[in-house]
């Protein structure tokens, strides 16, 4: 008999654990909607991931304009180094990254806890609260990865091209891809975690009914912070271009300058 | 305790009272459940019988009062209570984009059950509860008694000691009461302690050998069936219990009714 590789059985191991039916059941919840007869995948949700998929795409199309060699060579910019000149627009794309896993942490934040349906069906089950706590912050970041995915799917293969588009070495598009890939998942890991790591210190630190009335005056308030943060992505996308971020010391403070 | 029982008690009540903000909900009950014993549970809208099978099923804290399973307080170890716990609710409130397989494959798992013994188990039971044709459609196309069926199937899987029923009934074509109805006294036969809600007095009166019944949070007859006191020697289960809890004349009550819808 062959033996399954590590990896496999672990999933397998996940997949078939109280924890991993526990993920199941509530990623399913969020992907079948707000309905609670329905059996078919919440058309909203469809049309949100085909919207969130194309401003990664556009934005690495438009930007053959600055990398592309020959109209580089017709403004008479001799000198050019790639790397430098692709933090500005990286930057876009962390904050676009943090934005939307932020976004979906906002979002799916009630599913985090129990509701009606979990109270009448999980609860009279030998289940650790704990377990089900678990399974439903997993299925959380499953769902945050669903996003981010469909959200830098396009740039992840748009961007390092066009950035590498006049270099002659394939290693540089490799290593451009890899940076971009690397910065946008723990820039999407950072703002899913940030979201849940205010709401476990208010729920820790706070009785349950004053948290459940405060919780959609913070998510307003994250909400706002986000917005801001994209609203002024390409003012300090600017100044990154310009090198003049360290003078401002305010703004070596927002998150996606880290 | 009522009735000459001289098993060992598996779930206690002592003097169980709940309040919402002051507002008490259930006030001093208490009663006790043997092996084999199945105990109806009846009374009007808001006598409290939701609350104390929420308490019972430790998905509330008492304010005051005990639930003891074998001796010790269900809150002591909650998950390994409900490992002896079976519970159908009232509502069939299922996850409709799951089949019912996929929904007791789930309780399953969560109830530790070996992969192999579980597969067989729900086909079975799938099976008897005339379930299996629609065993991989989703919850959502099914009806309320379907709905309700899954429900007792997830109930019994993992073969509970204890088996708490709150208006099972609902939605069961007559067949399946009737099976059902048979079910509980075979369960009773086999050792399995039930605590039996129900609104359905016939039901209650044939099948369950003891009688709690609630009015206003608390107990007003708590009885084995057979001894319960009735308004006259040949009167009804109902007609006693109308007498035990309603506040209102009834007959006149339906008169006036029928008055205004006239008038």
């Amino acid at each position: 008999m062959t033996r399954l590789p590590l990896s496999t059985r672990i999933w397998q191991r996940l997949a078939d654990s109280p924890v991993g039916h526990l993920a199941r059941l509530k990623l399913g919840r969020m992907l079948y909607g707000a309905n609670p007869d329905s059996e078919e995948v919440d058309s909203g949700l469809v049309g949100a991931l085909s919207l969130l998929a194309l401003p990664g795409a556009f934005l690495s199309l438009l930007l053959f304009n600055k990398y592309g060699s020959l109209l580089r060579f017709l403004r008479g910019q001799v000198k050019f180094d790639p790397y430098a000149s692709s933090l500005p627009d990286e930057y876009l794309f962390i904050v676009l990254a943090m934005l939307v896993s932020g976004g979906v942490a906002l979002w799916k934040w009630d599913t985090l806890f129990l509701d009606r349906r979990d109270t009448v069906n999980l609860v009279p089950l030998p289940v650790h609260t704990r377990q089900i706590l678990l399974g439903n912050l997993l299925a959380i970041l499953l769902f945050a990865v669903i996003f981010c995915v469909d959200v830098n799917a396009a740039s992840a293969v748009l961007f390092p091209l066009v950035v590498s588009a006049s270099q002659e070495s394939f290693l540089f598009a490799g290593k451009i891809a890899l940076g971009h890939g690397l910065a946008v998942a723990t820039a999407s890991l950072f703002s899913f975690a940030a979201v849940f790591a205010v709401a476990g210190s208010l729920m820790a630190v706070l009785p349950t009914r004053v948290f459940l009335r405060i919780s959609i005056w913070v998510r307003v308030l994250l909400a706002m912070v986000l917005l801001l943060l994209f609203a002024n992505a390409f003012a300090v996308s600017r100044e990154i271009e310009l090198g003049t971020i360290a003078a401002h010391s305010g703004l070596r403070y927002l998150p996606p300058v880290w | 305790m009522p009735g000459a029982v001289s098993k060992k008690i598996m779930l206690e009540v002592q003097r169980l009272t709940k309040r919402f903000h002051s507002v008490p909900a259930v006030q001093d009950v208490s009663f006790a459940i043997t092996p084999g014993q199945v105990l109806g549970c009846l009374g009007p809208n808001g006598a409290g019988k939701s609350t104390t099978v929420k308490m019972l099923i430790g998905l509330l804290q008492p304010s005051s009062g005990k639930v003891l399973f074998n001796g010790a307080d269900i809150h002591s170890d909650l998950v390994g209570y409900r490992k002896q716990l079976g519970y159908v609710p009232e509502e069939p409130n299922l996850y409709p984009y799951l089949s019912g397989r996929e929904y007791l494959e789930m309780v399953a798992t969560l109830r530790s059950i070996e992969r192999k013994r579980r597969d067989r188990k729900i086909a079975d039971l799938l099976n008897l509860f005339s379930m299996y044709p629609h065993r991989d459609a989703p919850i959502a196309s099914y009806s309320k008694g379907m709905r309700q069926r899954i429900l007792l199937i997830a109930a019994l899987l993992d073969n509970p000691r204890l088996l708490i029923f709150d208006e099972p009934l609902s939605g069961l074509d007559v067949v399946s009461a009737l099976i059902f109805k048979n079910l509980l006294r075979r369960l009773g036969d086999c050792g399995k302690a039930i605590f039996y809600c129900s609104h359905v007095l016939e039901v209650v009166e044939k099948v369950c050998s003891h009688l709690l019944i609630l009015r206003a949070g608390q107990v007003v007859a708590y009885t084995a069936a057979a001894e319960l006191p009735r308004v006259r020697s040949e009167a009804s289960l109902e007609e006693t219990f109308a007498h035990l809890v309603s506040e209102v004349d009834v007959e006149k009550v339906a008169g006036e009714i029928v008055e205004v819808v006239a008038a």
